[in-house]
């Protein structure tokens, strides 16, 4: 998978959680996912699609994680995973992936995006079909370590 | 200039979080009258029975996108003086364009701050 892809959904992701939940957070060294696994406890995947790359976004959050973005999100404090925080993954989801579509389109990649499923549970094995590495970035929430990962998987064609 | 806070509001989205973050900033910004809708066709049904001062859409929906009801409502003479802000997450030039061309008032990319939408606001009714 070509690095370029890479960057901008670093950049967008922490664009949407600082912007959308005030929260300062660092990514990790990116790393390939040898597995099939969700790393998280809820999961939002988009599907993106152009004339020359197709791909998914994979985005799983630890239960700590998403509980303190969407608490800060919405100034109400979540202690578990309900279809609030389930309908806010995908909206985070559909922000992070948007961010980074508009970054890649100026730098002439071109594709639409579907709308995001959120999966609810750990180990949730994903059979995607595009081929081709799922690249890892880890992030952690700097006020309380709380981890989540943005995974891309796009293959050209 | 300040924002008229007695205007009421639609405010567009399939999910309801963004819908409630909208919501929270409009209630920042002192507006308090708010109707949501969950897509463009719902939302539809809504301005043909209720009068609105301003829709505030998402662009990617499911039923109906933000870009269909934006043409629809500018299509229709009992509707198409409303002013229309259309958010999105990507923002690219040409969907810009096309926005312009349809005749949004302003778009807004999310995510964005109390006062990015007040500033837009004050674009809209400035």
């Amino acid at each position: 998978m070509n690095v370029e892809y890479i960057n901008p959904f670093l950049t967008s992701t922490i664009n949407v959680v600082s912007t959308m939940a005030f929260m300062k957070i660092e990514a990790g060294t990116p790393h390939i996912n040898r597995g099939s696994a969700t790393t998280g406890i809820v999961t939002g995947v988009i599907g993106l699609a152009g004339s020359s790359v197709l791909g998914s976004v994979i985005i799983s959050f630890s239960k700590e994680a998403i509980l303190a973005i969407v608490s800060n999100m919405l100034g109400v404090e979540y202690d578990s995973v309900d279809d609030d925080v389930q309908d806010a993954v995908g909206e985070i989801t559909n922000m992070i992936v948007g961010g980074a579509k508009r970054i890649l389109s100026e730098k002439g990649f071109k594709f639409n995006l579907a709308i995001p499923t959120i999966i609810k549970g750990e180990d949730v094995s994903l059979n995607l079909k595009t081929r081709g590495p799922r690249v890892v970035i880890p992030f952690t929430i700097v006020d309380n370590s709380a981890t989540f990962t943005v995974e891309a998987c796009i293959e050209e064609h | 200039m300040a924002i008229d806070t007695s205007m009421r509001v639609l405010v567009v989205d399939d999910f309801a979080t963004m819908r409630r973050i909208v919501k929270n900033l409009l209630k920042r910004l002192g507006i308090e009258d708010i109707e949501e809708a969950e897509d463009g066709l719902q939302a539809l049904q809504k301005l043909k029975s209720e009068k609105f001062d301003l829709i505030v859409s998402d662009w990617n929906m499911p039923n109906m996108t933000g870009i269909e009801l934006l043409q629809t409502v500018r299509n229709d003479p009992a509707m198409k003086t409303i002013p229309f802000l259309m958010v999105t997450a990507e923002a690219e030039k040409d969907n810009v364009f096309l926005a312009i061309k349809m005749g949004v008032s302003n778009y807004i990319v999310k995510p964005f701050t109390a006062d990015v939408l007040e500033e837009k606001l004050k674009k809209i009714f400035g």
